[in-house]
């Protein structure tokens, strides 16, 4: 607007100002040429001046806008710095635990057991009967706090290091297990069907950890079934492809299933089926960190089915 | 057969009142000496400190070693040894409630002759040190004598 109203003012203005100074023709012309000129420049430096002003605008703008960004960024970068070293540091306390329970709970037990047994052999002849059985009670519970300690390391271990996937032949794991149960226990008779060639992209160690587990949990829930049978084969869980592992035995009541994957929580007496409660925590540990997941159905005295994925997804988790 | 002394490096009492059991039931007898830290073993090896007035400086046949051990683990202990022209070639047995895969690996990567894990049964457990006991102190035949003699 102000350049405008200037522009007209100067045109009117100097018009009137030309012919007042010069009289001959010729020289108004040339007046209004140099005139017309100057008015050009100063156009052309004002436009100059103002995208200049523009330009810096908008580079100040965007200059800006990076900075936030790269602040953002760099906060987003320090966060995952710091919730790394707080991983490492959880992973460090574990592996710390896991020593101290490997190396300094054992001693203490070791003395438990030695001197009770110690007791039998120096002094078996002064003892009652009912003093050897409370010393075999104590040799039973070092034992089963043995049995804990060993199932802790196995849980704290199973998961521990880089998770190395690789074509493992899963078919093939759950079939060699069967195979040393059934050779443990010849006496056994044990109806399996497993679907051959299954592959699945897995950690190869912690995989044979989860399904040796689920297998020995099928072979030993099936001791007491009248014609024991165990599954194994590929099936769908929530759209992702997922593998099973069925059998027919004594089951489990569904309206506990969310302990079944609890540390040293059983569904099951001592007496019934003996077991420290780490197999299912074990196989739930693996099967997350591989980001998969896991499920359990069961019924009492109608078997137990397990089904989970390995999180993979896009390569297929399953082929052939 | 010289008198030959079995060195037993425990902090653990009790773990030494059952290894000892166990080697005196295998005839391991009268030659055991027990040492109950890291500075202690390496004291009675180098005749330093409060063994600097041992009569026999001569080493031990064998050396059994606990890896947990207060002051200097038994790892340090067994790096000082390697390190040193009298103690290299001397036998130690690495005797560990451990079952680290990183314990064993440390262990022989430091120069340990061989690497027992303590069974928590006893049975198992004495059956374990008394093969031990026969086995460095009767059957084996020690470089670190001959290489000191000579």
């Amino acid at each position: 607007m102000i350049y405008v109203a200037v522009a007209i003012a100067w045109i009117t203005l100097s018009d009137l100002t030309v012919e007042f100074m010069f009289s001959d023709p010729d020289d108004q012309i040339t007046a209004s040429m140099v005139k017309g000129w100057v008015f050009v420049l100063v156009t052309g430096l004002l436009l100059y001046g103002l995208i200049t002003r523009l330009v810096f605008q908008i580079n100040q703008l965007a200059e800006s806008e990076q900075a936030l960004k790269d602040r953002q960024q760099a906060e987003l970068e320090s966060e995952v710095a710091r919730r790394t070293a707080e991983l490492r540091a959880a992973n460090q306390e574990l592996d710390s635990f896991a020593y101290a329970v490997s190396h300094d709970l054992r001693a203490p037990l070791r003395a438990m057991n030695g001197f009770s047994e110690a007791l039998i052999e120096d002094h078996a002849d002064e003892l009652s009967d009912a003093a050897r059985g409370h010393l075999d009670q104590i040799q039973i519970a070092s034992a089963r706090m043995n049995d804990l300690i060993d199932g802790l390391l196995v849980l704290s271990r199973v998961t521990r290091g880089d998770l190395d996937r690789s074509l493992v032949d899963v078919s093939a794991i759950v079939l060699a297990q069967i195979e040393q149960l059934q050779a443990r226990e010849p006496e056994r008779n044990v109806v399996s069907s497993i679907q051959p060639a299954l592959v699945a992209r897995g950690d190869r160690r912690m995989l044979e950890a989860a399904l040796g587990n689920l297998v020995d949990n099928a072979w030993k829930y099936t001791a007491g079934a009248c014609s024991a049978r165990i599954e194994f084969g590929q099936t769908m869980l929530d759209g992702e492809p997922a593998f099973f592992v069925r059998d027919n035995g004594a089951g489990f009541d569904a309206r506990h299933a969310d302990k079944l994957f609890q540390p040293f929580q059983r569904l099951h007496r001592q007496d019934e089926f003996p077991g420290i409660g780490i197999g299912l925590a074990t196989v739930q540990r693996v099967i997350h960190r591989h980001g998969g997941q896991i499920s359990a159905r069961g019924q009492i005295g109608a078997g137990a089915e397990f089904v989970f994925t390995l999180g993979v997804g896009d390569t297929g988790n399953v082929a052939g | 057969m010289r008198d030959r002394k079995l060195l037993l490096v425990e902090d653990d009492p009790q773990d030494e009142a059952l290894t000892l059991r166990a080697l005196k039931k295998a005839g391991v007898c009268n030659c055991i000496d027990v040492v109950r830290d890291g500075q202690q073993a390496l004291d009675y090896l180098f005749g330093e400190g409060e063994f600097s007035h041992r009569a026999d400086q001569s080493l031990p046949a064998v050396v059994l070693l606990d890896i947990g051990l207060p002051r200097v683990s038994g790892l340090d202990v067994l790096a000082r040894l390697r390190n040193n022209d009298r103690t290299r070639l001397l036998p130690v047995v690495v005797l560990t409630s451990s079952d680290e895969p990183e314990d064993l690996l440390r262990s022989y990567r430091s120069g340990a002759n061989s690497y027992v894990r303590k069974p928590v049964a006893f049975a198992e457990f004495a059956s374990t040190v008394a093969q031990l006991g026969v086995y460095w102190m009767a059957t084996n035949e020690p470089g670190h004598e001959v290489d000191h003699a000579s």
